[in-house]
C-alpha cells in the first residue's frame, strides 16, 4: 500500500492529449489532478463525496465521479472532460442543446450533466424521457428544476439521430 | 426590434457549456496559500486551543486563532439592525474562548495546499469544557433554559408584533375559528457551488483585492474595509461566475473577513474554498418556525381575522437581524382580505447555525400557514377550497391595496397591482378543476386516491433604495453597461442587454453587461429579494433613454435637424422620412470626443456618449401567483405521485420569459425539496445529523415534475418597465399546494397535515394515527 503522500507516476490521455509520467500524490483525487495539475477547471466539485455528480468525467467512455476516483486509479485510461466533448472545435450537440433549451442557470452543475448526458446518448441514442430522468438522477442541479435539462437531452438525441440518419442515408 | 419579452437564449452560456466558466475556485495566483478551518465539534463549550503540532507540520505557514485577529475583525457586523432586536449578537470570526454551535470556526490554518492545510487541521487540539446547550426551539424559551448568550437575559431575542384592526372584536363575532400548530423545519440554500474567498494585497495600487461569491459585494467592501482598518477606496470586491446564490450568499460570513485579514498579514494571495460538509454544517440555514395561529371566519368562510404567534429559530447569532420572521409576519395575509390581524414574531436564540434568508425568505412559511388555515376552514365548513378562496381574494379594482401595517422597508404595505381572481381562474382552468373533482370521486370508489391542492401567494419584490447603472457607447459603436448587482446565474448579461438593444437600436451582441466588480459603479445594494431585474433593470432602461436623448441632441446638431424629427434605427440617428440624412452612433461618439490635443468640438454637450442613471423605487412591487397540483397517494405505500403541476405567475412585464420560466421551475425544485426532503436535523446535543448530501436530500430529476407555466400580466406602476421580481415566486407556494393536495387525497382517512417537510414514512405514521383515532371514536 502506498502512503497517502507518496508520489507515483501516471500516464493517461485527457481530451485526446497524452500525458506521460505525471507525478502525483497517491491520495490526489482525479478531480484535483484535472483541475490543479492540468488546469482543466471545467470539472467542478459540488460535494466531494460522490453525491452530486458535478465532477462527472468520462473514463474510457463511462461516466465516473472524479471526486471519488484517485488520479492513480485512472492510470492508463482515456478521459474526456467537459472541455473535450466537442469535436474539431465544434461543440457537442448536447452542449448546443443546453444553451438552446436554457438547461443551465449558474452553470456550476452543467459540466457534470453534460458529460453524463453524452455518455447516455452514446449508450442509448433514443432514450425516453423517463430513461433520461433516471440516468441523470444522480446529478443535482439547484437552479433549473431539471425540466429544460431533460428537454435539451431529448432534443440533442433527436438531432444526433437525424445527423446519423443523414450521414448513412438510412432512416434514423 | 422588440427584444423585451423575447425568449432570447443567453449570452452567458457559451463559456459555461464549454467548461470555460470561471468560478472562485478556478482562480490561481502565484504564491497562493490555502486555508482550512477547524470548526467546533460541540454545541456549547468553553474551549482551549493548542496549535503547536499543526504549526510544526512542514508546509504550514501560519495558524490563526481569535487572538491573532485585529480587534476590528473579530465580530461580524449586524447587516440589518432592527431596534426590536435589543441584543443582536454577531458571529465571532474565530471563536474566542467559547463556542455556541457545532460548526463554529475556531482556528484557521494556512498551508501550501489544501491537502496540507487539512492535515494540519487534524493536528489542532481543541479542549472542550462542555456546557448545557439548547437546541429545541420551544424549550429554549422555557424558564430555566440554558442561555445561548449568558449576557442576554432570555433566549427570546425579540418579539415583533404586526397588527391591524381589532382582532379581539373580530374573533368575538366569529362563526368558526380554525386553530393550528404549524411547523416548518430547517433547510438550507445549498447552491451547487459552495462559498469561497480569494484575497490578495495589490501592491501596485495599495489595495486589498477580494474575490468572493457575494450577492452584495458593496456590503462586503464596507465590512472588509472596516475589519482591516482601510478606507473603502482601498478595497475592491470582485465576483467571478458564481454557482448559485439563493439568498444566503447575500450575507456576510466570518470567512469574508477572515481571508482578507490573513492575506493582509501574510502578504500573499490566500484561497479558502468551503467544502460541502462545512457548507451543510456551518453556512446559514433558514425556515425553522413553529406557528400557533387562529383564523376567524363567518358562516360563509369569509375571513374576519388572523391572530397568534410564531417562534423563529435564529440560531446562535443574528447576522441579518430579524428579516426572515418579519417577512413571514407581513406576508401571512397574502392575497386575502384580512381586516383584523395580530401576529407576534418571536425571535429565539438556540445553539444552532445562525439562520438568514434562503430563497423565499419567510414567505413560504407565511403562504403555508395561511393556506393550511384556509383548508381547515373549508374542511370544517364544507366549502370547496376554490370557492373559499374566491370569497376572500382582494379584487382587481381594490388596487392599490393597503394592508394596514408597515412593510419590511418601513413604508405602508400597499399592493401595487394584481388580479388574484384571474390567477386562480387560470390555474383552475389549467388543471380542469371541475373535471378533476369528478374524477376524484370516481377514483375513490375504485380505491384510488387523488387530491387537488391550490394556493395563492404574494411576494414583495424589487426593494429599494436604489441601483446605479453606468452606460457608454464605445468608439466602435458597442455598448458597455456597468452595474453593481452581481449574477449568480440569473442571466443578467442577457436580460439587461435586451433592454439596451431595444432602446438604442443596436444588436443584442453589441451590448456587454459588466458586473461583479465594486469599481464599476459608485454605489450599489445588491442582488437579492428579486430586486436586480426590477431595480437595476429600470436603471438600465433609464440610462439607455438618457443616451438616446443625448444621441438625438448631438446627432441633431451634426445633422442640423430638430431632435423631434429624429429616430434611432439600426445604430444610426436618422431624420424621419429621410434615411440618407443619418449619422451612426459610432460617428457621434467619435465626433463628440474630438481630436487629441484640439479643443472639444461641441462644447455644449461635453465629451462622449456616456451616462450614469439611478433608479430609486418608491417602495417594493408585489409579484403574485397561483399554483395548483393534482397528486395521487397510495395509502398502502404512502408514495406521492404528482400528476399535474401548474404555476400561474404575475411578474408584471417580463424581460425574458425563457429565463423567467427557468426561475419558476427551478424555484419549484426547491419548493419540492422543502415539502418532501430538505431537513437539517440536529440531535438533542446539537450535533448535525445531515452533514452530507446522502443525509440532506434535495429534489432530483425523479422528483421535480414537468411544470405547466402561464403568466397573467398586471404591470407594476412603480417602475418604468412595469416589472415585478421573479426570483422566488416558484418556491413560495409549493409546500402549501402539495400539503393541500396530499391532505385532499387522504381526506377519506382523516389525515391532517401541519408539518413540512413530510416524508412517505411520516404519512404512513399519520395514516396509522388517523386509523387509531377513527377506531377509538367508534
Ligand atoms: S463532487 Fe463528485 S459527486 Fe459531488
Ligand atoms: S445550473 Fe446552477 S446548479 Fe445547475
Amino acid at each position: 500500500m502506498p502512503m497517502p503522500a507518496e508520489r507515483m507516476d501516471v500516464e493517461l490521455s485527457v481530451n485526446g492529449r497524452d500525458y506521460t509520467r505525471r507525478q502525483v500524490e497517491a491520495r490526489r483525487t482525479l478531480a484535483d489532478f484535472l483541475r490543479e495539475d492540468l488546469s482543466l477547471t471545467g470539472t467542478h466539485l459540488g460535494c466531494e463525496h460522490g453525491a452530486c455528480g458535478a465532477c462527472t468525467v468520462l473514463i474510457d467512455d463511462a461516466p465516473v465521479r472524479s471526486c471519488l476516483t484517485l488520479a492513480v486509479q485512472a492510470n492508463g485510461t482515456r478521459i474526456r472532460t467537459v472541455e473535450g466533448l466537442g469535436t474539431d472545435g465544434e461543440l457537442h450537440a448536447v452542449q448546443k442543446a443546453f444553451k438552446q433549451h436554457h438547461a443551465l442557470q449558474c452553470g456550476f452543475c452543467t459540466p457534470g450533466f453534460l458529460t453524463a448526458s453524452v455518455a447516455l446518448l452514446e449508450e442509448n441514442p433514443s432514450p425516453t424521457e423517463l430513461e433520461v430522468r433516471e440516468w441523470l438522477s444522480g446529478n443535482i442541479c439547484r437552479c433549473t428544476g431539471y425540466q429544460f435539462i431533460v428537454d435539451a437531452v431529448l432534443a440533442a438525441a433527436a438531432e444526433l439521430r437525424e445527423r446519423r440518419g443523414a450521414g448513412t442515408g438510412s432512416p434514423a | 426590434m422588440g427584444l423585451f419579452g423575447h425568449r432570447q437564449v443567453r449570452a452567458e452560456d457559451d463559456n459555461l457549456i464549454a467548461g470555460r466558466g470561471r468560478y472562485v475556485d478556478d482562480l490561481r495566483f502565484p504564491g497562493m496559500l490555502h486555508v482550512a478551518i477547524v470548526r467546533s465539534q460541540v454545541a456549547r463549550a468553553k474551549i482551549k486551543v493548542d496549535v503547536a503540532a499543526a504549526l510544526a507540520l512542514p508546509g504550514v505557514h501560519a495558524v490563526f486563532t481569535a487572538d491573532d485577529l485585529p480587534l476590528s475583525a473579530r465580530i461580524l457586523p449586524d447587516c440589518h439592525p432592527n431596534p426590536a432586536l435589543r441584543h443582536p449578537r454577531g458571529p465571532a470570526v474565530l471563536a474566542a474562548g467559547e463556542v455556541r454551535y457545532v460548526g463554529e470556526p475556531i482556528v484557521a490554518i494556512v498551508a501550501d495546499s489544501r491537502y496540507l492545510a487539512e492535515d494540519a487541521a487534524d493536528l489542532v487540539l481543541v479542549e472542550y469544557d462542555e456546557m448545557p446547550a439548547v437546541i429545541d426551539l420551544e424549550k429554549a424559551i422555557l424558564p430555566g433554559s440554558p442561555l445561548v448568550h449568558p449576557d442576554v437575559p432570555s433566549n427570546l431575542g425579540a418579539r415583533i408584533p404586526v397588527v391591524t384592526g381589532n382582532t379581539d372584536a373580530a374573533f368575538a363575532q366569529a362563526f368558526y375559528v380554525a386553530r393550528e400548530r404549524l411547523e416548518i423545519q430547517r433547510g438550507a440554500g445549498q447552491a451547487m457551488e459552495t462559498r469561497g474567498v480569494v484575497a490578495y494585497w495589490n501592491e501596485y495600487e495599495s489595495r486589498m483585492v477580494v474575490w468572493n461569491v457575494s450577492q452584495v459585494p458593496f456590503v462586503h467592501r464596507t465590512a472588509i474595509a472596516n475589519a482591516l482598518g482601510l478606507p473603502e477606496n482601498s478595497v475592491q470586491v470582485l465576483n467571478p461566475d458564481v454557482g448559485g446564490g439563493f439568498g444566503y450568499k447575500g450575507l456576510t460570513y466570518t470567512e469574508d473577513l477572515l481571508v482578507p485579514v490573513i492575506a493582509r498579514k501574510l502578504g500573499c494571495p490566500i484561497k479558502w474554498i468551503e467544502d460541502r460538509r462545512e457548507h451543510l454544517i456551518a453556512s446559514y440555514h433558514e425556515r425553522t418556525q413553529i406557528h400557533h395561529l387562529e383564523m376567524a371566519v363567518t358562516q360563509d368562510g369569509v375571513i374576519l381575522g388572523i391572530r397568534g404567534r410564531f417562534l423563529y429559530d435564529a440560531g446562535a447569532y443574528t447576522p441579518w437581524g430579524p428579516v426572515v420572521p418579519l417577512l413571514t409576519a407581513v406576508n401571512i395575509p397574502g392575497p386575502y382580505k384580512v381586516p383584523n390581524y395580530k401576529v407576534d414574531a418571536d425571535i429565539v436564540y438556540t445553539n444552532t447555525v445562525p439562520t438568514a434568508p434562503v430563497r423565499g425568505a419567510g414567505r413560504p412559511q407565511a403562504c403555508y400557514v395561511c393556506e393550511r388555515l384556509l383548508d381547515k376552514v373549508g374542511h370544517e365548513l364544507k366549502i370547496d377550497p376554490a370557492e373559499l378562496r374566491r370569497r376572500n381574494l382582494i379584487q382587481p379594482d381594490e388596487f392599490p391595496y393597503e394592508l394596514g401595517f408597515i412593510s419590511r422597508d418601513g413604508t405602508k404595505r400597499t399592493y401595487d397591482s394584481g388580479d388574484f381572481p384571474a390567477l386562480l381562474g387560470r390555474g383552475l382552468a389549467m388543471i380542469k378543476y371541475d373535471a378533476r373533482r369528478e374524477e376524484q370521486t370516481k377514483l375513490r370508489q375504485e380505491g384510488k386516491f387523488i387530491g387537488i391542492g391550490l394556493a395563492l401567494c404574494v411576494e414583495d419584490t424589487g426593494l429599494g433604495p436604489f441601483e446605479e447603472v453606468g452606460m457608454s457607447i464605445e468608439l466602435d459603436g458597442s455598448v458597455t453597461v456597468r452595474m453593481g448587482t452581481p449574477s449568480q446565474g440569473q442571466g443578467q448579461r442577457t436580460a439587461f442587454a435586451q433592454i439596451v438593444a431595444d432602446e438604442l437600436a443596436v444588436p443584442f451582441e453589441a451590448v456587454k453587461v459588466l458586473t461583479g466588480n465594486t469599481d464599476l459603479v459608485r454605489y450599489s445594494i445588491g442582488t437579492f429579494a428579486s430586486r436586480a431585474g426590477v431595480v437595476t433593470g429600470s436603471a438600465v432602461s433609464i440610462a439607455a433613454k438618457q443616451l438616446k436623448q443625448r444621441a438625438f441632441a448631438i446627432g441633431g446638431t451634426m445633422l442640423q435637424a430638430q431632435a423631434g424629427d429624429l429616430e434611432l434605427e439600426e445604430g444610426c440617428v436618422r431624420v424621419k422620412g429621410q434615411p440618407s440624412r443619418s449619422v451612426s452612433l459610432k460617428d457621434i461618439v467619435h465626433t463628440s470626443l474630438g481630436e487629441s490635443g484640439a479643443p472639444l468640438p461641441m462644447q455644449e454637450f461635453g465629451p462622449g456618449m456616456s451616462t450614469v442613471a439611478n433608479f430609486c423605487p418608491p417602495t417594493n412591487t408585489f409579484a403574485t401567483g397561483c399554483h395548483c397540483a393534482v397528486v395521487e397517494v397510495d395509502p398502502k405505500t404512502c408514495q406521492v405521485k404528482i400528476l399535474q403541476y401548474v404555476a400561474v405567475e404575475d411578474f408584471g412585464n417580463v424581460i425574458n420569459p425563457l429565463i423567467v420560466d427557468g426561475q419558476v421551475i427551478g424555484g419549484l425544485g426547491l419548493g419540492i425539496g422543502n415539502t418532501f426532503f430538505e431537513k437539517v436535523v440536529y440531535d438533542e446535543g446539537g450535533q448535525i445529523l445531515t452533514g452530507t448530501f446522502m443525509d440532506y436530500l434535495m429534489a432530483t430529476t425523479m422528483d421535480v415534475p414537468r411544470v405547466e407555466i402561464d403568466y397573467i400580466v398586471t404591470p407594476s406602476p412603480l417602475n418604468p418597465l412595469g416589472m415585478k421580481g421573479a426570483g422566488q415566486g416558484g418556491t413560495i407556494p409549493v409546500p402549501a399546494v402539495l400539503s393541500a393536495a396530499v391532505e385532499d387525497a387522504l381526506q377519506p382517512f382523516g389525515v391532517r397535515l401541519n408539518h413540512v417537510p413530510f416524508s412517505e414514512s411520516d404519512l404512513f405514521a399519520w395514516l396509522g394515527e388517523a386509523r387509531t383515532r377513527a377506531e377509538q371514536a367508534q
